[in-house]
Order: structure tokens, then C-alpha cells, then sequence
């Protein structure tokens, strides 16, 4: 999983958020390795803010935000419910519009540094005790070919193995013990769609999210889509590892008739039909729980969630989650004012009980699950000690996913591909779905036919 | 402009001066200090000031973006970094991308098989509506009903009546006759008919009100002359009531090739495209362009190509049906 850190660095950790605790009590304010200022009067925007619909989050937000205040009196703070959107993201960056700091997923922030759409936050982040006790193995989403990091990662989890308990138990499977290989999948698979006439295995296909899946399988099977030899990308599309896991969908749904008959489908198309107990196994992000939960109304004790299989030589698994980013145009005194942000508002519960016991109850009020499956952003003693401050507040039951979150620590998190990410996806939705709803079309064909396009996706790109 | 005044028909009153000048005796020109007096002492300031909301509202909200787009075509920008000029090198990519022959492909697939099946049903559904001697007005609001269904809620719903399952809507009402189930969206012959049925079932209304409304200038005498002659249903349809119709199809018509070109919602939400880019459309592609490669001078190239072609058919199209539309 990467480097932990030292005793020494977790307790000099400690301290520091000790003191800063501290200071907040007393009503002064500290600079906390930032270079604002004490009397440098600064105003941010800050993206995120939750909405009407959310009360009890709208509320711990402005309470964070007020005590922020007492913490930092020099700093002004404007709230916006802005969120990431690919569509308008640039066109608000362009006109002056977008907050000082908001978060974005994953799957974009290779691509915004690259338009320069990100500041570079290195030296604030090597100078600030917290920020460099990230967790390293996520730290690699928002750096660059030369190291330079654009972000700080406040969320974080791995592509897994998703599927309904209640199916397995149906037909004689161990729910507590999820196939940890795709023959095992496969055979589960199977199981469920022959006994009970439900889909096997499936996956989410439209727009980039086949592209996406494709990548995490090919990862467990060994092969990237796109390796990178300094700034030179190279499309690797048509790899082994890659047909492996186009050639597991196509036996699927044309030899065993496992997948369902309905290849085209969205991710939430894909949640709901999982909710309704018509899907046995997918491949998604572990983040999923909280909208299968809140949004699609899944029984929470009928969703298992597995650690990818992974096939002997297997890489490891796609991360996903979300970074903090500054504005490009941020002064050094507006940056440093918003990483204070996004350590006080994203971090402070993994060091401060009362933030994270606080926390844990605006969630349970909002009706969203405590105790989600997550990647620690921290080390796993830092982990271990926030799970124990909300322990009474967990009301998931964790024992659903222990496999997965067992495998978090052995099972290497490798990144998305560093050029035309999101390009390369689509193109690859393309072929997912080529092999999914022709059965003449043969997984290496389709693939060597790709890669010359991805290797222009990537040349267009660079 | 073909205008002559006749010596024996007075002018109207209200509009004598400016007819005045209209109809001046060629040869006698005027100059520019005299245009612009007589512009001036014909209301042409009042005139201006109440234009001018309308001129600033167009200006800023649509022609000036058009412009900018245009610009935007000819630059390398991520509207981040700074643009940078790079000429034609947009078109030569965009022309480069083996995503556009198929995209032009499905979109012409769409266009003809639209023309097809959604521009004579609404003639023959206002005609069959205007034949109603009772509940006509219920009709003519059944046939609009689709239109004020939003249209992403009309796609979702059809998304779900085309499920490939054999418990699909359709797929069960085919079962019952022995047929099916048909994967309607997830093969390539079957999602553009099937996005087109959706598109025409959503759209149909419009044009049926429209047509109704045309068909109550139609003359009755010439129906009841027909009549008296002996001629039946099929030949009053086709000897009067469709030349009657004829500017208003001409007209919808243009109506519908221009906005089926620039099809989107339907494939975007039903397909997104798929099934391996069987229902790209061109507007899809520029979508994929700007949003998700964030490639906005690739976007706009193309944006500006489907509008000189869509320019262009327009004008083919209003050359080869202005006689016939004079005609009628």
C-alpha cells in the first residue's frame, strides 16, 4: 500500500492539531504552516456547500465554518453550493466564477492539471505536518510527471467486487466469503443466473464507465491501458491483461448467458436493478454503498462488497474518490487560506473526537450511513482511532465488507491513466459495448482495432 | 420589389409617405444626408428606441456568442490556458476523426428515416381529426399531450418500455403474438427506428396542431364542389386538401430537417450513443468534443461545420420548392 508513517510523525501530527484545538478554544488563531498571515486579511470562496435539501449537513457546515471563523479571524469565507461539473467547470474557471477551492473527482484531476486547471500546492503541502501524513499511496492522483502536487485527497476508495448477499445466500453461497478471483466470479455468476434467473455478473457500460470498469479489471489482470515513460504515453490497449477482462464479459453474455440481457446500462440503471435484488455481482466503486443506501433504497444488510479479484499477476486495483484543488488564479495568501479550509473542514475529524463524533451525528440526521467502506486517509492506527470516537455511531454493519476492507492495506491502489483519461474511457465504452451486443465481434479484433485510436486520443492530448 | 403604384388605387392613409418612397421614379437617387432625413422624419429614431431591448437581448445573448463560437473554431483553447490561433488545423482534426463518418452516417439515418415516418402522420392524424363531427377538440389535445411531457421524462419512459427483456413492455405485448423479445436499443438496426418512433410519438403534436389550424382556411365550398362531382375521400385529400397544405408542409418540413440533424436528447439519454456508437449523432459528438476531451475549438469547428451544411441544405432546399411553393 506505500509507506507508513513513524511514530514520531503521527505523534508530531497529533501535536499540531492538539495545539490547534487548542488555540481554537482560546479564541486565537494560528497560521498552521500555511503563509497567511496573521493580520493579512484574505477572502476565499469555498465550493461544496451542502444545500436546502440537506439541513442537518448545512448545519455542521456553517458551524464549521463559524468556528473556522473564531480560528481564523483574518480569513473571510464565502460559501457556495458549487460542485464539480465537467460540462461547465472550465467555461466558470474561465470567467472568474469558480470558488477558490472546491473538490473534484479522481477521474478528472489528471486532466486538469494538465490544462493548468489546478494550482500547484507542492510547497504548502511539504511545509504543513498533516498534509505530508497523507496517506503516500493516495498523494500520486494529484501529482504530475515531476512530482509537483495539485490537491489534497479528502475521500478515497477502491473499485471492488459488489453483490447482493441475500442472492448468494439463496443459492447456497457463503456471503461472507466473495470470490476473490474471476473464474470464481464467473462460477458465482453463473449459480445466480441459472437458479434464480437474475443477472450474474454485470457491469455499468454508457458514456466512460465501461471504459472505466474495463481499466480497473484489466489492472487485476494484470495490464494498464496506457503506460507512461516520462512525459510519453503509450496506449496499451490491445495488452493481455486487457482482452483478459473484455474476453470475461463476452463469455458471460454469449456462452454462459450470466450477464442479462440489458448491455446497455447506466450506472444508475445499474443500482437500481442491484437494489431490486435483479443483479447478483458487479464491478463498481466501493463508494456505492452510501447512494445504494440513500438514493436507491437497497436493504443494507443485502450489500457485500469484496475486494477485486485479482488474477496471479494482478497490479492491483483503480482508485477513486475526491481532491481538494485551488483555483489557478489564487494568490499564495488565498491558497494558504483554503488549504487551512480543507484541513480544518475535510481533515480535523480524523484527529479532533468531538469533530468526528459531530460529524457522524449530521450524517446520521441527513439519513446517510455511518461507517461507510473507505480507503483511511491517513495511516491505519490514525484510522482505527476515528472508528473508534464514532463507534456508537456506526449503523451499517461493517462485518458486510470486512474482506474489502481487509484487502485495502494488501491490495495496491494503481492510478488512472495520466493522458486523455476520461477520452480513452469513452473509446473504451465503445469496444465494451461492441463485444456486449455483437457476438461476432472477438475481444483481441475489437481491441487492437482500438488502440491506434487511443494512441491519437493520447498524441491529440499531449 | 416589383411595386408600382396604379394611378387609379389612393394610397392608404397612415402609410402614404413611406409607400412614397418606395415607389419613387427609378433614375432619381438621393443622397446619403437625404436618406438619412427622411429616415429621420419618418419615425426612424422612435422606431430604433423600441427596437433596441430586442437588439441588446439578441445581441448579447445570441449573436455575440455566435461570434465568439466562431472564433472559438479557429483557436486552440481549453478556455483555461491561453488560446492560441491555429487556423484550420480544428476542421483537418475533427475532418481526421473516424468518429465523424459514422456520426454524419447515423445522423442522415435519422433524418431520412424522421422524414419518413413523422412528417406524413401528422398531416394524415389532422386530417383524420378534422373529419371528427364530435370530440374533435379531445382529439386534438390527445395528439398534443406528448408534447408537454418533458422530454428527458418521455425518453426515460420509453427507455423503459423498450427494455430487452422478455418482461420489456413491448417485448411482452410481442410475446402474446408468438414474436420477440427484440433488443430494440442494444443492436444496431433496431436503436435508430427505435429512437426515431420515440422522437415522432414525442414531436408529433406540434405539427398536428398546426396542420389542424391550416386546414380550417381550407375553402369549403371546394370540398362540397368536389362532392357534387362524385369525387371520393382519397381524391378530395389529394386534389385539395394537400395542395392546400402545401406551403405549411414545405414549411415544416424544412422545420424538421433542421432540427432532426440536430437530434441529441433522444440517443444521449436512451443510448448514450450506443450500442458501439450505432446512434452517435454529430451533436453528440460535439458534446463529447467540448465535455468530456474539453477540446472546445475541436467542438466549435465542428458546430460550425454542421451549420454551413445546415445553411447550405436550407438554401438548396428553398430553391428547389420556391416554384412549387409559389404555385400553390
Amino acid at each position: 500500500m506505500g509507506s507508513r508513517l513513524t511514530k514520531q510523525r503521527v505523534a508530531a501530527a497529533g501535536l499540531a492539531l492538539g495545539l490547534l484545538a487548542l488555540t481554537a478554544c482560546s479564541g486565537s488563531s494560528t497560521g498552521g504552516g500555511s503563509s497567511t498571515g496573521e493580520s493579512d486579511e484574505v477572502t476565499i470562496t469555498v465550493g461544496n456547500q451542502p444545500d436546502d435539501n440537506q439541513p442537518e449537513q448545512l448545519e455542521l457546515f456553517n458551524a464549521q465554518l463559524e468556528a473556522f471563523r473564531e480560528l481564523h479571524p483574518n480569513i473571510t469565507i464565502e460559501a457556495e453550493i458549487t460542485k464539480f461539473d465537467p460540462q461547465t467547470f472550465n467555461a466558470q474557471l474561465s470567467g472568474g466564477t469558480l470558488p477558490t477551492t472546491m473538490t473534484v473527482p479522481f477521474t478528472h484531476v489528471g486532466s486538469l492539471i494538465e490544462q493548468g486547471a489546478a494550482l500547484d500546492l507542492t510547497d504548502h503541502i511539504d511545509d504543513d505536518e498533516i498534509f505530508s501524513s497523507l496517506n503516500p499511496a493516495l498523494n500520486t492522483i494529484s501529482q504530475d510527471t515531476e512530482g509537483s502536487r495539485y490537491g489534497i485527497t479528502v475521500q478515497a476508495y477502491t473499485f471492488g467486487l459488489i453483490y447482493n448477499r441475500d442472492l448468494y445466500e439463496q443459492v447456497g453461497l457463503d456471503p461472507d466469503s466473495p470470490p476473490t478471483t474471476w473464474d470464481g466470479v464467473r462460477e458465482n455468476a453463473r449459480l445466480i443466473s441459472d437458479e434464480l434467473g437474475a443477472t450474474g455478473f454485470t457491469i455499468a457500460t454508457t458514456g466512460n464507465t465501461g471504459g472505466w470498469t474495463l481499466t480497473a479489471m484489466s489492472y487485476s489482470n494484470g495490464d494498464t491501458i496506457q503506460e507512461l515513460d516520462g512525459d510519453q504515453a503509450t496506449a496499451t490497449i490491445a495488452s493481455p491483461g486487457v482482452e483478459t477482462s473484455l474476453q470475461f464479459l463476452r463469455d458471460l453474455r454469449w456462452e454462459d448467458e450470466s450477464f442479462g440481457s440489458n448491455v446497455l446500462l447506466e450506472t444508475a440503471d445499474l443500482n437500481t436493478a442491484f437494489a431490486a435484488g435483479d443483479i447478483g455481482q458487479y464491478a463498481g466503486g466501493a463508494d456505492v454503498y452510501r447512494n445504494l443506501v440513500t438514493t436507491f433504497e437497497a436493504d443494507p444488510e443485502s450489500i457485500g462488497i469484496g475486494p477485486l479479484p485479482q488474477s496471479p499477476d494482478g497490479l492491483g486495483t483503480l482508485g477513486g474518490g475526491s481532491v481538494s484543488i485551488v483555483n489557478p488564479t489564487a494568490t499564495e495568501a488565498e491558497a494558504a487560506a483554503a488549504l487551512e479550509w480543507v484541513k480544518y473542514s475535510y481533515l480535523q475529524k480524523y484527529s479532533d473526537e468531538d469533530a468526528a463524533v459531530a460529524d457522524a451525528e449530521a450524517a446520521i440526521a441527513s439519513g446517510v450511513p455511518v461507517g461507510l467502506p473507505q480507503v483511511p486517509l491517513f495511516d491505519e492506527a490514525g484510522n482505527e482511532q476515528y472508528l473508534s470516537w464514532i463507534e456508537d455511531s456506526i449503523n451499517v454493519n461493517r462485518d458486510n465488507y470486512t474482506v474489502y476492507l481487509d484487502s485495502i492495506s494488501a491490495l495496491p491502489v494503481v492510478a488512472e491513466p495520466a493522458v486523455a483519461a476520461g477520452s480513452t474511457y469513452g473509446l473504451l465504452s465503445t469496444v465494451v459495448q461492441d463485444v456486449l451486443t455483437d457476438p461476432d465481434v472477438q475481444a483481441a479484433e475489437a481491441l487492437a482495432a482500438a488502440e491506434s485510436e487511443g494512441q491519437a486520443l493520447i498524441d491529440a492530448e499531449s | 420589389m416589383g411595386w408600382v403604384r396604379r394611378p387609379d388605387v389612393p394610397n392608404p392613409p397612415i402609410r402614404s409617405r413611406r409607400m412614397s418612397s418606395l415607389t419613387r421614379t427609378p433614375g432619381r437617387t438621393r443622397g446619403p444626408i437625404a436618406r438619412v432625413t427622411s429616415w429621420w422624419r419618418n419615425g426612424g429614431p422612435a422606431a430604433l428606441l423600441f427596437l433596441l431591448p430586442l437588439l441588446i437581448c439578441f445581441g448579447y445573448f445570441a449573436w455575440w456568442p455566435i461570434i465568439q463560437g466562431l472564433l472559438l473554431s479557429f483557436q486552440d483553447t481549453n478556455l483555461v490556458l491561453e488560446s492560441t490561433w491555429v487556423g484550420l488545423v480544428n476542421v483537418e482534426r475533427v475532418l481526421a476523426d473516424p468518429r465523424l463518418g459514422t456520426a454524419v452516417e447515423n445522423t442522415t439515418r435519422f433524418a431520412l428515416l424522421s422524414i419518413l415516418i413523422g412528417f406524413p402522420l401528422p398531416v394524415l392524424l389532422a386530417v383524420a381529426i378534422s373529419e371528427l363531427r364530435r370530440a374533435r377538440a379531445l382529439a386534438g389535445i390527445l395528439a398534443y399531450t406528448p408534447v408537454i411531457i418533458p422530454p428527458v421524462v418521455s425518453v426515460l419512459l420509453w427507455k423503459i418500455f423498450y427494455d430487452p427483456s422478455s418482461t420489456g413492455l413491448f417485448n411482452d405485448v410481442l410475446s402474446r403474438v408468438g414474436l420477440g423479445p427484440v433488443e430494440w436499443l442494444q443492436t444496431t438496426t433496431t436503436v435508430i427506428p427505435a429512437i426515431v418512433v420515440q422522437a415522432t410519438w414525442s414531436s408529433i403534436g406540434t405539427a398536428t396542431i398546426i396542420y389542424l389550424a391550416a386546414l380550417t382556411s381550407v375553402r369549403a365550398d371546394l370540398y362540397e364542389a368536389a362532392e357534387l362531382d362524385g369525387a371520393r375521400i382519397f381524391r378530395r385529400f389529394w386534389h385539395i386538401t394537400l395542395p392546400q397544405l402545401r406551403p405549411v408542409m414545405l414549411l415544416l418540413l424544412l422545420l424538421q430537417l433542421i432540427g432532426v440533424f440536430q437530434i441529441f436528447t433522444e440517443p444521449f439519454v436512451m443510448t448514450g450513443g450506443g450500442p458501439a456508437n450505432a446512434s452517435l449523432t454529430v451533436l453528440m459528438l460535439i458534446f463529447n468534443y467540448a465535455f468530456i476531451d474539453g477540446d472546445y475549438g475541436k467542438a466549435a469547428a465542428l458546430s460550425l461545420m454542421l451549420a454551413v451544411v445546415l445553411s447550405a441544405l436550407s438554401a438548396v432546399y428553398l430553391a428547389a420548392t420556391r416554384r412549387w411553393s409559389q404555385h400553390s
